[in-house]
């Protein structure tokens, strides 16, 4: 067993260019923690989603040193709505997570799991030959796969 | 040639040890300088091909290691990372902008003070570390450009690491190659440190401080701010403040009580360790201490490591030696010469290279000096040279100082970008300005 039979192979996705704005509403409609983000020909380039909001949603300062404690800041309901705003019409790939190196159709299942485990996240799975975006797996869809066959 | 360097001398294959540890020398700045490896593996590389090319044996590239710079940098790396852990940086920051009552031209001349005054106390990266994420979070309440006040900053670590012992690295080489204690740090640079620091206070403010302004409204904000919720843990606020104004007392007291800095700086580290997990069982202890040591910059301890080897092997090749006699012919033996060609020179070199394995070079080269100048006494004003030049050298470019790299790292990930010419072209005149402070100190008080 290896990722490809646990990923969903025609996941949404947030092409270049796609705003925040439009993120969200994606994330929303499609009830997704996260949206690959693709380049027009289908070529995988990073992962947008609550992660990446929450942060946009907090002071900037806090994007240059995530560990520090923000109790002293007193910003309303009101405050966090105008930073998500000033956002809304930046592209996704400004702010998405580039860094991951997605998953292979490849990959062992139990290695598949394992990442799931460790980054609490919906993954993206890459062609490692063409770089393109094949799919994704999701913690709720490849639970819902593994628990049906038991 | 060093005395002891027959012992290894034998198995370098006819080849002369001054060339071979010249070019490793060479190799190892240049691959420092070129950023391609890591300064860490560079240096251990070069250490290895010292001792592999036989210009050094083992035992003396041990004994070329200062392991009382290497206690007195991890000790207080060790104490740093128990410390922030309490807030107590975010809440002298926010204390300070508020006793200005927000006004960003204020917020400017404190943050540069409060940053001046840890980083005389702290490690520079450390503190702009701990400085610049909350100068973010204060500009962008009062929707003012944080670039000013981080290059402010950045100044204001340099200048406030020269002032102690502790406060740079290239002090804490100085003082322990030569036996300068902290209280020699603290009467002899601390009073030129405070010129600097108002003079570019003084810069900054006419450039870009007195330009600043916000509106009330966001002044507002910044005074809600209750710097009282940045303290996360009031106990080991208290244990490290106590810690560390012992361990401060110990750098005072340390002649008198015959300790090395870095003996003090350690014991204060575990102390204030076994402070903060008294009461807590052994598992979490465990992961509590792992956590701490993982805080500690082992890229800059292996750094200083590799490097005190290479440059051992090129003292003991003669090559600092010849260096030195050829720079006292250059300054004709004068001792105001040497010392103001050693400042300017410091100066330039550290804004472009880094200041560590300069200055770790220098040390032995200077000492060379001393039949030239009288003996040990008479190189005093060439040490303060080096530890101004090299300090506050670092200043004139983005890449002469680690704090520098750190500001620009952490203020590009929240959106304010630093350019290097653009940096430059305020920056180094400006630390030309603080040279020139020094020059002026250096030959009243010593020359």
């Amino acid at each position: 067993m290896t990722c490809k039979h646990v990923m969903n192979s025609q996941p949404p996705v947030l092409v270049k260019g796609a705003t925040v704005a439009d993120a969200v509403s994606m994330l929303r409609r499609e009830n997704r923690v996260n949206l690959p983000v693709v380049d027009a020909n289908g070529k995988y380039l990073g992962l947008f989603g609550a992660h990446q909001i929450l942060l946009l949603a907090l002071p900037k300062g806090m994007r240059a040193d995530d560990e520090q404690h923000l109790a002293f800041v007193s910003d309303s309901f009101q405050d966090i709505e105008n930073r998500l705003k000033a956002v809304a019409n930046h592209p996704v790939e400004r702010y998405m997570d580039g860094d991951f190196q997605p998953l292979t159709p490849d990959t062992p299942l139990v290695e598949t799991l394992r990442v799931m485990y460790v980054r609490r996240d919906d993954l993206p799975v890459v062609d490692p030959a063409t770089k393109k975006l094949v799919g994704i797996v999701t913690v709720r869809s490849s639970l819902g796969k593994l628990m049906a066959s038991t | 040639m060093h005395p002891e360097s027959h012992e290894a001398m034998s198995v370098l294959f006819g080849m002369n040890p001054m060339w071979v540890s010249s070019l490793v020398l060479i190799a190892t700045y240049a691959a420092i300088m070129s950023e391609k490896v890591n300064r860490a593996i560079v240096s251990l590389l070069g250490a290895g091909i010292m001792i592999l090319l036989g210009v050094l044996n083992q035992e003396m590239a041990i004994r070329g290691v200062d392991f009382n710079t290497i206690a007195l940098l991890t000790g207080m790396m060790i104490i740093v990372s128990v410390t922030r852990k309490c807030g107590v940086f975010q809440y002298v920051a926010i204390w300070s902008a508020k006793q200005v009552k927000a006004n960003p031209a204020g917020i400017m001349l404190m943050l540069q003070i409060v940053t001046a005054v840890f980083s005389a106390m702290l490690d520079n990266v450390t503190t702009v570390l701990l400085i610049v994420p909350v100068t973010m979070v204060i500009c962008e309440e009062l929707k003012i450009r944080p670039y000013p006040i981080l290059v402010a900053e950045i100044f204001a670590s340099n200048i406030g690491g020269t002032a102690t012992l502790i406060g740079d690295p290239p002090n804490i080489i100085i003082g322990s190659a030569t036996g300068l204690t902290f209280n020699d740090f603290v009467m002899n640079l601390t009073p030129v440190v405070i010129v600097i620091q108002i003079v570019t206070v003084a810069i900054f403010h006419v450039l870009w401080g007195r330009k600043l302004s916000a509106s009330q409204e966001n002044r507002e904000r910044v005074m809600k701010f209750n710097e009282k919720e940045a303290i996360t843990d009031w106990r080991l606020l208290k244990q490290s403040l106590a810690v560390i104004f012992f361990v401060i007392l110990g750098f005072i007291l340390a002649r008198q009580l015959h300790l090395e800095p870095g003996t003090v700086a350690m014991s204060g580290a575990a102390v204030l360790m076994l402070l903060a997990n008294l009461g807590r069982d052994a598992e979490t202890q465990s992961h509590e201490v792992h956590h701490t040591f993982t805080e500690v910059e082992w890229i800059t301890i292996f750094f200083f490591v590799g490097l005190f080897m290479v440059v051992s092997g090129v003292e003991h090749a003669g090559v600092l030696k010849m260096l030195a006699e050829y720079l006292v012919a250059a300054t004709g033996g004068d001792l105001a010469v040497t010392a103001i060609a050693i400042l300017w020179a410091s100066a330039i070199l550290s804004a472009i290279i880094d200041n560590i394995p300069f200055v770790a070079t220098m040390i032995p080269l200077i000492k060379n000096m001393a039949p030239t100048f009288g003996g040990p006494e008479g190189l005093l004003p060439l040490w303060w040279s080096l530890s101004l030049g090299a300090c506050l050298g670092g200043n004139g470019t983005l890449i002469g100082a680690s704090a520098n790299l750190t500001v620009a790292g952490l203020a590009e990930r929240a959106g304010t970008s630093f350019r290097f010419v653009t940096y430059m072209k305020i920056a180094f005149p400006i630390m030309l300005v603080s040279i020139a402070i020094s020059t002026v100190y250096v030959w009243w008080r010593y020359l």
